[in-house]
């Protein structure tokens, strides 16, 4: 009798999140690609966008953070943050998305102008695309009822 | 004497604290809001994905040929790859006359090493001990010289390659990775070769490259359109003539016209009356000869390439 219950609370479990998730009024989703190089007839190379499923260092890739409002309201407030992955170093944003704060301790966001780091030496020197850990987006406007958009941030493995 | 000629393959690009092969990079985003005059957070599904093995490798000579019986030549293989990787070490060309006995561990080179092999013996098939990503490790050529003890005038050639595979750059070998991912080839094909003379003449030729990567966003990574400025310094030893260095031009990048330099002087591309040039596969430099204020000056080769 023991097993049925295990399995039956677990399967409670996983219906109590499947609805949450469907009832989240803000919905996002990460997608990571990769740079792939095709090399095409007439001797040229061609770019293509696919799925990191696998990457090496050097490569370039692109962190895509998409939402959703799922309710029949404006969701107001919107904050999209996202941790840049050790294994990356952050090089800018997507086509079309606008630049976010960066932080360079994973608690202070600011326009990558505007941060400094410190220096072995004891003093500080201005940030760099190197020293970012996390960037983050303040949406100017809400999110109209039904509507998505989505935020993109790119990377080379190192 | 006769001419020489010193050769040495690319150079790799250097990843710095690279991405270890086999590990996984997850990503997940978040995000806070108000909804309906209630604050809310959310969390993005999670993404995973994994790191390949890249392969590369270089090889540097630490010491030419000391003469004796036997005689040795002095290298170092780094593995410029993200992975713990084995090599294998041959030489296949030496002058007639020399015989290989084997190649053999310097493990004696935290410093300026002793270029003389461990005790242990030659390596078995050629094959080292793993080295560690970023590391590099000291070897040693043991030759057998001449009856009379001589070191017949001529090049040894010494080759390197990953013992999981070499290649073009981006060739693939599925499932041989650290951490059970595929091994992809990088910069280097994952092989290289060093050329050093031997003979007495030569025995104060050296030479030595280094490399300098400039990215387009001003960072030192090996990414496409990064900038590779190569410098060599090269003596030609003294006694010795006609010494011309032939250094290819690394696949995957290509040449920056007009880049050649000498002593900080500029060298044309074309083949011409000046000391070097470069056809776009390669770039010739010829030294000063030996003798009286000639072949014991070290001079100072630059040029560049873009990584496509």
């Amino acid at each position: 009798m023991y097993r049925p219950v295990i399995t039956l609370s677990a399967l409670s479990a996983l219906v109590a999140t499947t609805a949450a998730m469907a009832a989240a009024p803000l919905e996002i989703s990460s997608r990571m690609l990769v740079e792939k190089r095709v090399a095409a007839r007439d001797g040229t190379t061609r770019i293509d966008m696919v799925a990191a499923e696998k990457v090496v260092p050097g490569d370039r890739v692109t962190f895509v953070v998409a939402y959703r409002n799922t309710t029949r309201q404006p969701i107001a407030d919107v904050v999209l943050a996202n941790p840049v992955p050790r294994a990356v170093a952050y090089r800018g944003v997507g086509a079309g998305t606008p630049a976010p704060d960066v932080s360079v301790d994973g608690r202070t966001f600011a326009p990558m102008p505007a941060l400094r780091v410190g220096t072995t030496g004891g003093g500080m020197r201005p940030a760099t695309a190197d020293d970012v850990v996390a960037v983050r987006w303040r949406l100017p406007a809400p999110v109209a009822a039904g509507a998505s958009g989505q935020l993109a941030f790119q990377g080379v493995l190192r | 004497m006769a001419a020489v000629l010193l050769a040495m393959l690319p150079s790799g690009v250097r990843a710095q604290a690279s991405a270890v092969a086999g590990s996984i990079i997850r990503n997940v985003a978040d995000a806070s809001y108000t909804s309906d005059g209630r604050p809310a957070v959310a969390r993005s599904n999670a993404v995973a994905t994994r790191v390949d093995e890249r392969l590369d490798v270089t090889l540097a000579l630490r010491a030419g040929p000391a003469g004796g019986d036997p005689a040795f030549v002095a290298f170092r293989v780094t593995n410029r790859g993200n992975g713990i990787e084995a090599f294998v070490l041959t030489a296949p060309a030496v002058p007639a006359g020399l015989v290989v006995r084997g190649i053999a561990r310097d493990a004696d080179d935290a410093g300026a090493g002793d270029g003389r092999p461990d005790a242990g013996g030659t390596l078995d098939g050629g094959i080292t001990a793993p080295i560690a990503a970023g590391d590099s490790a000291g070897f040693v050529l043991i030759l057998t010289p001449a009856a009379d003890g001589t070191l017949p005038d001529g090049t040894v050639t010494i080759a390197v390659r990953a013992a999981t595979g070499s290649g073009t750059p981006g060739t693939v070998f599925a499932g041989t990775g650290d951490g059970g991912g595929d091994a992809v080839t990088g910069p280097t094909g994952a092989a290289a070769t060093l050329t050093s003379p031997v003979g007495t003449g030569d025995m104060d030729a050296m030479i030595e490259k280094s490399q300098a990567v400039r990215a387009p966003d001003g960072s030192p990574r090996g990414v496409p359109g990064a900038t590779i400025t190569y410098t060599l310094r090269a003596r030609a030893g003294v006694g010795a003539r006609a010494v011309r260095i032939a250094d290819p031009i690394p696949s995957g990048t290509r040449y920056v016209p007009g880049s050649l330099r000498l002593d900080d002087a500029a060298v044309s591309d074309a083949d011409d009356a000046d000391p070097g040039g470069c056809d776009g596969a390669r770039v010739t430099v010829a030294l000063p000869d030996g003798g009286a204020g000639g072949g014991g000056t070290i001079r100072t080769i630059s040029f560049q390439v873009i990584i496509q």
